[in-house]
């Protein structure tokens, strides 16, 4: 736990200090689960796609130890969301192509990059013929107005990265 | 003509199944994976605290069924200029109906152990979807409409299109958490987490929220929201529930049993996977076993609930395994191991010294490092079981980031209920940080009490 706590903040440092939306923490975590650069988390499907218990604990105890900051904000519509900010150095060892998917991931939506790490995820567990399928079946009004093709051109992107494990692009 | 049937419930009198929906729905509830919600009581060992909340799945998912046809009732009210989707209407009512099927037995305590031991382990969400797509449930939905099963599994894990039925199997205002805070208040006989349920659904309107994600706005999606008048009973929703986290869910000796249980299960996991089944003290035929041996077998998790679990305590305190024997003898015997608050005794330490402002993280921060440097003496082995378990819990009396609870106001306009009341807003969070020891073990409450007071000196 010491060692992903270490990891959460070096990621949110690394993103420019700051990670908007427990969504998109959790997915961009999938997606270095999926790309090999791992920190133990177990994933599963959950209403808003991949999704991780461990890493929700670890975030909550990295707060509360003061190594990564959750702020509350509110959206237009009064909704609100956790904004997680950290300043606890870079990632610790050479790792641009890490570093390269998170600056893409950061620039994607939170819908957008749930949508391609759904996709991912139901790839690799009985969905792997058309998994953009599958999720624009579970997920119509997140898919809709463009984002699911958004999605697939972010999941591109991001596979062209070179990482231990190679990302599947999925595209048809 | 199918036959009318009718079940009693002390909570909600009697539900009728009639006509071809009726029957449909009482064959669900004849099916295997159904009954077996008998044997697994809705809140698992809270019965050694409260000894009349022995109620079962069973009964609460019957009751999910009555609650679930009431809010159906609601929207065919509200939504009358709106033509009726009998299709969502019966997905609705399955899917109200089948919500448990995959919870096991001793349920949370079940999975926690689980989530311990098996890489991947998929929560009882995951597992009831299976049971509706794999066993003789399908078979019955298909008989309706072949896309039944999809269609109740989706709605229960929330996919697909969603509509005002969605809210009634997952909101605020679900069937679900209507039946069971009434239920677990009545069964363990508490006298207090009371909801004015009949002015609550009286209030309950059709409205229309903007769901996000991280803040990002998406379409409107119909959900329930409260009228005007209703308010104050908003109110007393959000304490009620948050009482029963408190007092019952949240019960020092009911945590207390769960987290010997989950010991017990995780010690029989780990020997059984290394091949000492000798020291278990369970044949390779047990239905435990049968279950490690192969956790994505359905049929042999099926076979598991509260019974067979109760029913092998005898064999497991004749154990050769310290930890298997002694632990399946204190659940057996209601031999608890002794609480220590380790949180209250941190908080009470800080507010000693300055005002309470911001003790609460800090307290809870402290208690999760006592809990870090006490896990050590967590873990069995051959000659020693777990000295020392500990828990900790938080639960927010109010979360509105998934969907929030919107009151009406006269001018029409929906508020969340964190603006419109003073007695939600103000509420703390509840924090639990507990440790459990042998109360003979004198060393391990020293040991406890080191530890809080090396990380007070902090």
């Amino acid at each position: 736990m010491t060692e992903q706590v270490k990891i959460i903040a070096e990621t949110i440092s690394a993103a420019g200090g700051k990670i908007v939306g427990r969504t998109r923490l959790q997915k961009i975590f999938y997606m270095f689960e999926v790309a090999g650069y791992g920190s133990g988390f177990r994933f599963g499907y959950k209403h808003y796609g991949p999704y991780s218990e461990d890493l929700t604990s670890a975030v909550q105890l990295s707060v509360l130890i003061g190594t990564v900051d959750e702020k509350q904000e509110a959206s237009r519509s009064g909704h609100r969301f956790s904004v997680y900010s950290s300043n606890e150095g870079a990632l610790s060892t050479r790792r641009e192509p890490k570093e390269a998917m998170l600056s893409i991931m950061q620039k994607a939506t939170s819908i957008e990059l749930e949508l391609a790490a759904t996709a991912v995820l139901l790839s690799r567990d009985g969905f792997e013929e058309d998994p953009w399928k599958e999720t624009a079946r579970r997920k119509p009004e997140k898919a809709a107005d463009g984002r699911l093709d958004k999605a697939k051109a972010l999941l591109k992107e991001i596979s062209a990265i070179n990482t231990p494990n190679p990302i599947p692009s999925l595209s048809a | 003509m199918p036959t009318t049937q009718r079940i009693r419930d002390p909570l909600h009198n009697m539900t009728v199944f009639a006509g071809d929906h009726g029957e449909h729905l009482w064959r669900l509830i004849q099916t295997r994976p159904f009954q077996r919600l008998r044997r697994i009581k809705q809140l698992a060992f809270s019965e050694m605290v409260f000894p009349g909340a022995t109620h079962t799945r069973f009964a609460h998912s019957l009751g999910v069924l009555h609650t679930a046809e009431d809010l159906i009732g609601v929207v065919k009210q509200q939504q009358k200029d709106i033509a009726r989707d009998e299709r969502k209407e019966r997905t609705t009512l399955y899917a109200a109906l089948l919500h448990d099927v995959g919870h096991g037995p001793f349920s949370h305590a079940f999975e926690s152990a689980m989530k311990n031991c098996v890489e991947g382990w998929e929560d009882h969400e995951v597992l009831s979807q299976r049971i509706i797509n794999e066993t003789e449930i399908s078979e019955i939905l298909c008989d309706v409409d072949t896309r039944f099963p999809q269609q109740v599994a989706d709605m229960l894990h929330d996919d697909g299109e969603k509509t005002i039925h969605n809210a009634i199997v997952s909101s605020q205002f679900d069937a679900d958490r209507l039946d069971y805070m009434r239920r677990d208040r009545l069964m363990t006989g508490s006298q207090h987490a009371a909801i004015d349920f009949e002015w609550l659904i009286g209030n309950l309107e059709v409205g229309e929220y903007t769901p996000t994600v991280d803040g990002e706005e998406l379409p409107a999606q119909r959900t329930f929201v409260l009228g005007p008048k209703a308010a104050q009973a908003a109110d007393g929703y959000v304490l009620g529930l948050f009482q029963l986290h408190q007092t019952i869910y949240n019960h020092k000796a009911t945590r207390g049993v769960e987290k010997l249980f989950s010991a017990l299960l995780s010690r029989i996991f780990k020997l059984n996977r290394d091949s000492r089944l000798d020291a278990v003290g369970l044949g390779e035929n047990h239905p435990l076993i049968r279950f490690f041996n192969d956790p994505s077998d359905l049929d042999a998790f099926m076979d598991l609930d509260d019974m067979v679990i109760l029913g092998s305590l005898a064999l497991l305190t004749a154990a050769s395994d310290p930890t298997i024997s002694q632990f399946a003898e204190r659940i057996r015997d209601r031999k608890l191991y002794q609480c220590l608050d380790i949180y209250g005794r941190v908080y009470a330490g800080l507010s000693a010294n300055r005002a309470e402002e911001g003790i609460d993280a800090e307290a809870y921060r402290k208690t999760m490092a006592i809990h870090l440097e006490l896990a050590e003496h967590s873990e069995p082995s051959d000659e020693r079981v777990p000295r020392i378990l500990c828990d900790d819990a938080r639960r927010l009396p109010y979360n509105s980031s998934k969907e929030p609870i919107l009151i009406r106001q006269r001018s029409g306009e929906l508020r969340d209920i964190t603006e419109t009341s003073d007695v939600v807003r103000n509420l703390r969070v509840f924090q639990v940080g507990r440790a459990y020891f042998d109360r003979d073990d004198m060393e391990a409450e020293a040991i406890i009490s080191a530890a809080i007071e090396r990380e007070m000196e902090k």
